[in-house]
């Protein structure tokens, strides 16, 4: 976006707040989103997103455009935000994501799920399980499920290889169904 | 899955937010000497330096005294003072900052200093600051004792002197901004030393004939442009962000 | 959380870190590994003094070079070499430092609980250049806490003390306050083992090990042996077993090694020191 690019100039050589404010509000709702799906709550999504902008704006002056576009530069940093957020332990109350699209991979062949609250229950395994796997894994698992974006935009993101970031996936989306299957609370 | 996005009005106030905090308000140099002369103090800021400031002005003055005593065998001191005074009057600024420099990274409390809050880039800014008006206050009273008995323009000489030494103070800060080390600096100092003394040697007479020729109010206008210029490139030394712990 | 992530350190051609990545919170973390590992590498990126060659470092989800002098506010270095003015006293220098680290309030009592803390209160005004090697460090532990940091990062802090300083620098780790992240590079097994949470272990520029003592202890086990033997039949069981350590016992040596089948070699429960000598056996 030729504008984005407009704004991004003048924030880094003038630190223009009305620039920011412009720029800030077209992703706000998106990467709000993003940190909605795994926490639940709408003040502390709030407060991460606010943390990723601000975290954002700290460290504008490095970044160059032709190092890529600046929604996956600004996608690093939230998702560094949320596995630090998940891996540090903050993350004590589960009880609050009620769903995610991808549950479906965790129920063993001809099950269903009967009711709400076995989603529910389901969903909660999967939250506490996933927040305890590596830094890295988390970025890709979390990335894809909470924000719809591909393989390659995820690849782009975190700078690796598509292929790299596919073979991880699944690998950790097989040991996520087991760990979820054992778990029996 | 349902997502519970905050009101329009919350978001607007949340945005705001983000910007005041992310956005810092760049400093300027008051406000940047005030804050650390509050802050730190200038005891702090200057423990170690005394010593350097005190040798740089009494070699500059040597260094002055020994052309002061030299041109009375040269034909045409006058011209000879022009020169003399736009060719050295970096001098003493840079030799405040290579020797300020020096010692401070051969100091065994380099290491511990630069993981401060204050690190050495602070303390480095703030130093050019005193240096850049030491070096002013010094070259000024030099050129009046010593040269007070010659038919020169004072108002000239000095001029010339200061644009001399503030086009080399800014590039030197441009350089060190740019490149995060002190090589290019060097090498600047170099190439500086080197092209007065090829000009003085091979067409003093031509360098002469130019800096002449040049109104006076040119000097002036250079002088403060390029002080402007200097002191509102000092705090960004400190916002640019330390890539590499070189500086060597 | 201090995490490291795919973080490679080169210098020209040699890699002193290759693609590690960790992740460090609250408690102690020994870092061993022989000298020249890359422990001190390590240490330096974390305190900014170096950076890394590709990779990154985040605090809290962002990256240190960004966070700038808010993340130097929250940390606290002492480095191989400490360096102090000779002509100061503890206190001197230690207010000096607390300026530059922008810690302006409280500042005397916080030396002097400091001062209190490292077993430095009669000597607080004493100028340093009489001090020994052991009371030179103990002002650098004093110095790495003036600002309260969240990370305590202590590079070889034990090299050249005695013992009866290594055990007081040991209390004064383990005093410190649990909600600290605290790394400690040694090459020397005894002085983490008895503080560590977790123990960090560096091999050919990679982890090798990242657990509690006991963790890493049991994956030797049932493999460490200890066995009398004498003099003249020591050369040749060197040469046939992976012999770890041995000591002098009247006559005889014992000894301790890993491998099986020895008769009359009895299993012993592996220390982190053999685990060390093991792991970093030429």
């Amino acid at each position: 976006m030729e504008n984005e690019k407009v704004l991004i100039k003048r924030i880094q050589k003038h630190g223009d707040k009305k620039a920011a404010d412009e720029l800030i509000t077209v992703y706000y709702k998106e990467i709000y989103a993003f940190v909605y799906r795994q926490v639940g709550q709408m003040q502390l999504s709030m407060d991460l997103t606010q943390d990723i902008f601000i975290s954002m704006l700290r460290s504008i002056d490095l970044y160059v455009p032709k190092k890529g576009a600046f929604k996956t530069w600004l996608y690093r940093i939230a998702s560094n935000k949320v596995v630090d957020y998940f891996r540090s332990g903050s993350y004590k109350n589960l009880s609050l994501i009620t769903d995610i699209e991808e549950c479906e991979f965790f129920l063993s062949d001809g099950e269903n799920m009967e009711t709400q609250a076995e989603n529910r229950a389901l969903v909660q395994k999967v939250m506490y399980h996933l927040s305890l796997y590596d830094f890295e894994i988390q970025q890709i698992m979390r990335l894809k499920f909470f924000s719809e974006k591909t393989f390659r935009e995820i690849a782009e993101i975190l700078s690796m290889s598509e292929n790299t970031v596919k073979t991880k996936y699944y690998k950790a989306l097989k040991n996520l169904r087991k760990d979820v299957e054992a778990d029996e609370y | 899955m349902n997502i519970e996005y905050p009101t329009n009005e919350q978001i607007k106030k949340s945005v705001e937010n983000i910007c005041n905090e992310g956005i810092k308000k760049r400093d300027t140099v008051f406000s940047f000497i005030k804050n650390m002369t509050l802050n730190l103090g200038l005891k702090n800021i200057f423990y170690g330096v005394y010593d350097v400031m005190l040798i740089a002005v009494l070699i500059t003055g040597a260094v002055y005294s020994i052309f002061y005593l030299y041109i009375d065998s040269l034909p045409g001191a006058e011209e000879k003072i022009y020169l003399f005074s736009f060719t050295f009057a970096p001098f003493m600024f840079s030799f405040l900052f290579f020797l300020n420099f020096a010692k401070e990274k051969s100091s065994d409390t380099f290491i511990i200093k630069m993981t401060c809050k204050y690190s050495f880039v602070y303390l480095l800014a703030y130093r050019m600051f005193v240096f850049s008006l030491l070096s002013v206050a010094a070259n000024t009273v030099y050129i009046l004792v010593l040269f007070a008995d010659y038919k020169i323009s004072f108002v000239t000489i000095i001029s010339l002197s200061l644009s001399s030494m503030f086009i080399y103070s800014l590039l030197l800060i441009a350089l060190l901004i740019k490149f995060s080390s002190v090589k290019p600096v060097i090498a600047l100092s170099v190439l500086w030393i080197a092209g007065d003394i090829l000009l003085y040697v091979y067409s003093g007479d031509l360098l002469m004939g130019v800096l002449k020729s040049v109104p006076l109010f040119v000097w002036m206008i250079i002088v403060v442009c390029a002080s402007i210029l200097y002191f509102n490139a000092l705090p960004k030394l400190i916002s640019k962000r330390r890539k590499e712990y070189a500086y060597s | 959380m201090l995490t490291v992530k795919n973080v490679t350190k080169k210098y020209g051609n040699f890699t002193a870190l290759d693609n590690i990545t960790i992740e460090f919170g609250n408690g102690v973390y020994g870092i061993v590994a022989p000298n020249g590992a890359g422990k001190t590498t390590l240490i330096k990126m974390l305190a900014t003094l170096s950076f890394p060659t590709s990779g990154e470092i985040l605090w809290d989800g962002t990256e240190i070079t960004k966070l700038d002098e808010k993340y130097r506010e929250i940390i606290g270095f002492l480095p191989q070499q400490f360096g102090y003015y000779k002509d100061y006293t503890p206190v001197k220098y230690l207010k000096y430092l607390a300026a530059l680290k922008g810690v302006n309030e409280g500042v005397d009592e916080k030396i002097s609980e400091l001062l209190k803390l490292v077993s430095l209160e009669d000597v607080a005004n004493k100028k340093m250049k009489k001090f020994s090697g052991g009371m030179i460090q103990r002002v650098g532990i004093a110095q790495a806490l003036l600002n309260d940091p969240k990370i305590l990062l202590l590079d070889e802090p034990t090299a050249g003390l005695d013992p009866k300083e290594r055990v007081r620098f040991r209390n004064i780790i383990s005093s410190l306050s649990k909600d600290k992240t605290v790394l400690l590079s040694t090459h020397i097994v005894s002085d983490v083992e008895s503080i560590a949470n977790k123990i960090v272990m560096i091999k050919d520029h990679k982890i090798l090990y990242n657990d509690s003592v006991e963790d890493i202890c049991s994956r030797l086990d049932t493999e460490i042996f200890e066995l009398t033997i004498s003099d003249a039949q020591f050369d040749e069981f060197t040469e046939k077993y992976q012999v770890l350590s041995h000591r002098y016992d009247g006559g005889t040596i014992k000894i301790r090694f890993a491998g099986e089948g020895v008769p009359g070699a009895v299993p012993v429960k592996p220390t982190l020191e053999d685990v060390f000598l093991y792991s970093f056996r030429d």
